[in-house]
Parts: C-alpha cells; sequence; structure tokens
C-alpha cells in the first residue's frame, strides 16, 4: 500500500475532484423544483388575502381607537366648558352679592 | 435556444415554460454544490428548490449586463448554502453512502484501495470547513471557477479567494496525512 503522506499535489488535487464529486438525477430533480414552486406559489396566493386581512382590520382597529378616544376627548372638552360655565356663573352670583 | 436572459426576463413576466427551460439547464449544477456543501441528499435537494423559488420571485431584478447570469445563480446558491450551514449545527458525521460510488470499470476510477479511502476522508473533511472555505473550495474544484468569478460570488476580493483555498487545501490535504 502506498504511503499517503507522500501524496504529490497533483494526487492530491486529484483526491480532491473525486471527493467533489457527485452524482445527480437530473430528471427527477427538475419535476421537484417545479411542484415546490408551485406549491409555494399557491401558497402565496392563499396567503395574500390572509395578509390583506389582517392589514385591513388592523387599519380598521386603529381608526375606531382613534374615533372612540375623539369623541371621550369631546365629552371631556364640554365637561370641561360645563365647569367652566359653573364657575363663571358663581364668580357672577358672588359679584352679584 | 433562448439564451440565459431572455429566459429571465421571460420569467420575470410569469412565464412558467422559460422557468421550467431554466430549471432543466442549471438545476444540476446547483444540486451539486449544495450536495458538497451540505454532504447530505435531503438538503441538498430543499436548498436546490430554495434557490429556485428565489430566482423566480427575483427574476426581474437580474439585469443583462452587470454580470453572468451564472455568476448570479453560484451568489444565490452559496448564500442559501452558508444561510443553510448558520442555521444547522456542524454535522460532523458524513453517511457511509456518501463514500467513492463510481463503479470500478470507469476508466479514470480511483486505481487503489488507499486512494479510495483517501477520498473518503477528504469528503468526511468537508463539511468541518468554514461555510466561506467550504463553498470557495467547492466553486474552485467542482464547479472550476477562476478566482476572480469566485470572488464575485462571495463577493470579496482575489486576494482574500487566494486564502480561503489555501486555508481550505490545508484543511482537506491533512485529512490524508499531507
Amino acid at each position: 500500500m502506498p504511503d499517503s503522506s507522500k501524496r504529490s499535489n497533483s494526487e492530491f488535487e486529484r483526491i480532491l475532484r473525486e471527493a467533489m464529486d457527485v452524482e445527480v438525477p437530473s430528471t427527477s430533480l427538475t419535476a421537484g423544483i417545479l411542484a415546490y414552486a408551485e406549491e409555494r406559489q399557491a401558497a402565496g396566493s392563499v396567503l395574500v388575502p390572509w395578509r390583506w386581512a389582517l392589514g385591513g382590520g388592523a387599519i380598521a382597529l386603529f381608526l375606531g381607537a382613534a374615533a372612540g378616544g375623539l369623541l371621550l376627548l369631546r365629552a371631556e372638552m364640554s365637561q370641561l366648558g360645563l365647569m367652566i360655565e359653573i364657575a363663571l356663573g358663581n364668580v357672577q352670583a358672588a359679584g352679584m352679592l | 435556444m433562448q439564451d440565459d436572459a431572455a429566459l429571465l426576463s421571460a420569467i420575470a413576466q410569469g412565464d412558467e415554460l422559460a422557468f421550467a427551460t431554466l430549471v432543466s439547464r442549471h438545476s444540476s449544477r446547483v444540486l451539486a454544490v449544495a450536495k458538497r456543501f451540505t454532504m447530505n441528499d435531503d438538503d441538498a435537494h430543499d436548498l436546490c428548490q430554495r434557490v429556485f423559488w428565489k430566482l423566480w420571485q427575483r427574476a426581474d431584478r437580474w439585469q443583462e449586463g452587470r454580470g453572468r447570469f451564472s455568476t448570479w445563480l453560484h451568489r444565490i446558491t452559496v448564500n442559501e448554502c452558508v444561510d443553510w450551514s448558520r442555521k444547522e449545527k456542524l454535522r460532523t458525521w458524513v453517511p457511509f453512502g456518501e463514500a467513492v460510488d463510481h463503479p470500478d470499470g470507469r476508466a479514470d476510477a480511483p486505481s487503489s484501495i488507499a486512494m479510495r479511502d483517501e477520498i473518503r476522508k477528504v469528503r468526511a473533511m468537508i463539511p468541518t470547513l468554514p461555510a466561506k472555505q467550504r463553498a470557495a473550495i467547492i466553486l474552485s474544484v467542482q464547479q472550476e471557477l477562476t478566482n476572480a468569478q469566485i470572488a464575485d460570488v462571495l463577493n470579496t476580493t482575489e486576494g482574500a479567494v487566494e486564502q480561503l483555498l489555501v486555508r481550505a487545501r490545508k484543511r482537506l490535504r491533512s485529512a490524508v496525512g499531507g
């Protein structure tokens, strides 16, 4: 048996090339890739409406929250206005006394 | 026969026939890289599918004149392989089925049992290489790319590629006691 520690560069390069060599089944490979791409495309077309639905839901929630906030703010403001009016009334009443 | 550039612009328009043509033309090259990178048939097939799925999605991004299609395809392949190696724990074992599988009758079949044993040892050492070294040596030896082309694929300099190849060869050579 030859001494492996004395492999020349050219012998090592041959070993390396052999080690890199692979067997590739071309026909089933192409079919597999096309089937995968088809699957992903189909999954994508199902996913898109879901994304739209989720996005739409998030926007609706945001708009609802904003509208609710505005109503609350308006209520607070009118309450504040009433309180000011009462306070002014009190001042006026005190002045008349 | 349509060239790759024409096929890619057709793919960008959603032409599935052009996609099938491009896949059948280049899939064996992608699988060969993925197989040697992962040393695992199942993972290599998964990677190969992901590479072509990305190609389908990004066909419109490729511009003729900005580089060769083969470089672009190698870049997508290597990026997928490097991503895979980040996610996967390094596998130090190699299935015995991956050993030398050429029939003895082949004209250029390894001449001795010792050489076949060394090929097996070198193969077993490939997954232990750092991802970039592994990619560089596969592109150089198996795909026969020049250092300049490898530098383009790995987005680095030729000097850096030279270093990667020297280190990879040194490590692989240690498997055979050289």
